[in-house]
């Protein structure tokens, strides 16, 4: 095997894909053209330095592509929840249909689900930009690190995804015994019931484009998964743990007030009912907000002990250490 | 000088020899020895990954030649030349300080 093939594997080693590999042998083929002496360095030596340098990039745009998609998913939904009835439900016919008030089994579990998906999916992706923010000045992060924005950007888009697609799927399946008992005239129902939301007067432009909107998020948050996968291939060489909950909010503050990530998770989980309970009471129903606050709590300490690992918020997590030596 | 000691600076004088004219990595490695009298002698391929990043981060931008042999130049972007003015400035302030304590 000559050098360039060895670099060639040493570089589908490390994770570099296909046609970044072709570019940079075509490199050192011309720079060995020019000098066939040339002391390049070792393949594997230099094919780590690329996965460093890109992998590391990479890692940081990652999470910030992800939590941009998912931030304009949460506003979308917020419009959505907001403008009741003007949601994807009034486009397929719930909503607006006498029959509506049907509630099959199914639909209780899915929407807890649901609800789950939406706070995994809004932590995931506030984590990943989180980490990447701190670490935004390091030339090269250690492999943990990236493993660990990797998988939240990862999961907060898979969460987004399913939490964005939850909402139209059971609209239409709910939508569904309306649609088969009126086959004929179902489509220019459906018209007329479209261009009549469209005409409702009071709306503004913003709610349309919020359920226009949707579909197009879930098909990029969908999209954006094989750069993620690739992302997650192509990972910086540099041994060392991913840090906690305290590296995201960073290590000088977390010393300073004796932070551990058990104490962030319980701290966040008692503010989230704090926060709950005061918009319940200026809402004149303390209770209602304080029961929500408790569940949105529940789900926060969940997440922290069942992906606390996983997503890199406590210490002796999965790390991804492809060691250099 | 060893190639530690440049930490920190490689992209700074990447920035430079390519602000002059562009350059395939061959020639951006021969215009630092030659601009340093040969005191910059890097270990060759590790100008390479750094290429790739400048230009990931848009700092550089590269295309495809094909006079004579098949090669990629390099040229600096209208960022990278804002970076390579920060980068002028921080090294004045840096050197300046070190100076003023050592003499």
């Amino acid at each position: 095997m000559n050098y360039l093939d060895e670099l060639d594997s040493e570089l589908a080693s490390a994770g570099i894909p296909a046609r970044r590999r072709r570019r940079i042998v075509a490199e050192f083929t011309d720079h060995l053209g020019e000098d066939p002496a040339a002391e390049l360095g070792a393949a594997k030596d230099l094919a780590r330095q690329f996965a460093d340098e890109l992998g590391t990039r990479l890692a940081r745009i990652t999470a910030y592509r992800a939590f941009a998609v998912l931030a304009l998913a949460g506003v979308v939904l917020l419009v959505m929840f907001f403008e009741g009835g003007r949601t994807w439900g009034a486009w397929v016919g719930y909503g607006s249909h006498p029959a509506s008030g049907f509630i099959p089994g199914w639909w209780v579990p899915l929407m807890v689900v649901w609800f789950v998906t939406a706070q995994v999916a809004l932590a995931a992706g506030s984590l990943a930009l989180l980490r990447a923010w701190q670490l935004r000045h390091e030339r090269v992060m250690t492999a943990g690190d990236a493993a660990v924005i990797n998988r939240r950007a990862a999961v907060g888009l898979l969460a987004g995804a399913f939490t964005m697609l939850v909402l139209p799927v059971t609209d239409l399946m709910l939508a569904r015994p309306l649609v088969v008992r009126m086959p004929g005239g179902a489509i220019e129902a459906q018209a007329d019931r479209w261009h009549s939301l469209f005409q409702t007067t009071g709306h503004v432009w913003w709610s349309d484009l919020a359920i226009i909107g949707g579909p197009l998020l879930i098909i990029a948050m969908l999209a954006m998964l094989p750069s993620v996968l690739a992302a997650t291939r192509l990972r910086p060489s540099r041994a060392g743990a991913a840090g906690d909950l305290t590296a995201d909010i960073g290590l000088s503050i977390s010393e300073r007030f004796g932070a551990t990530p058990e104490r962030i998770a319980v701290a966040l989980s008692a503010t989230i009912v704090l926060v709950m309970f005061v918009v319940g009471a200026r809402s004149d129903d303390g209770l209602d907000g304080l029961l929500r606050g408790v569940l949105d709590a529940g789900v926060c300490m969940a997440g922290f002990v069942l992906l606390g690992s996983y997503l890199g918020l406590r210490s002796g997590g999965r790390t991804a250490n492809r060691t250099t030596s | 000088m060893k190639p530690e000691e440049l930490k920190g600076h490689l992209d700074g004088l990447i920035l430079a020899v390519v602000s002059q004219e562009s350059l395939h990595g061959y020639a951006v490695i021969e215009a630092l020895k030659q601009r340093s009298g040969g005191a910059l002698a890097l270990p060759e391929g590790t100008v390479y990954p750094a290429l790739h990043r400048l230009e990931a981060d848009g700092l550089l931008r590269s295309e495809w030649t094909q006079a004579g042999r098949k090669r990629r130049v390099y040229s600096i972007t209208k960022r990278g030349e804002k970076e390579l003015g920060v980068s002028r400035e921080r090294w004045r302030v840096f050197s300046a300080t070190i100076e003023a304590v050592l003499t």
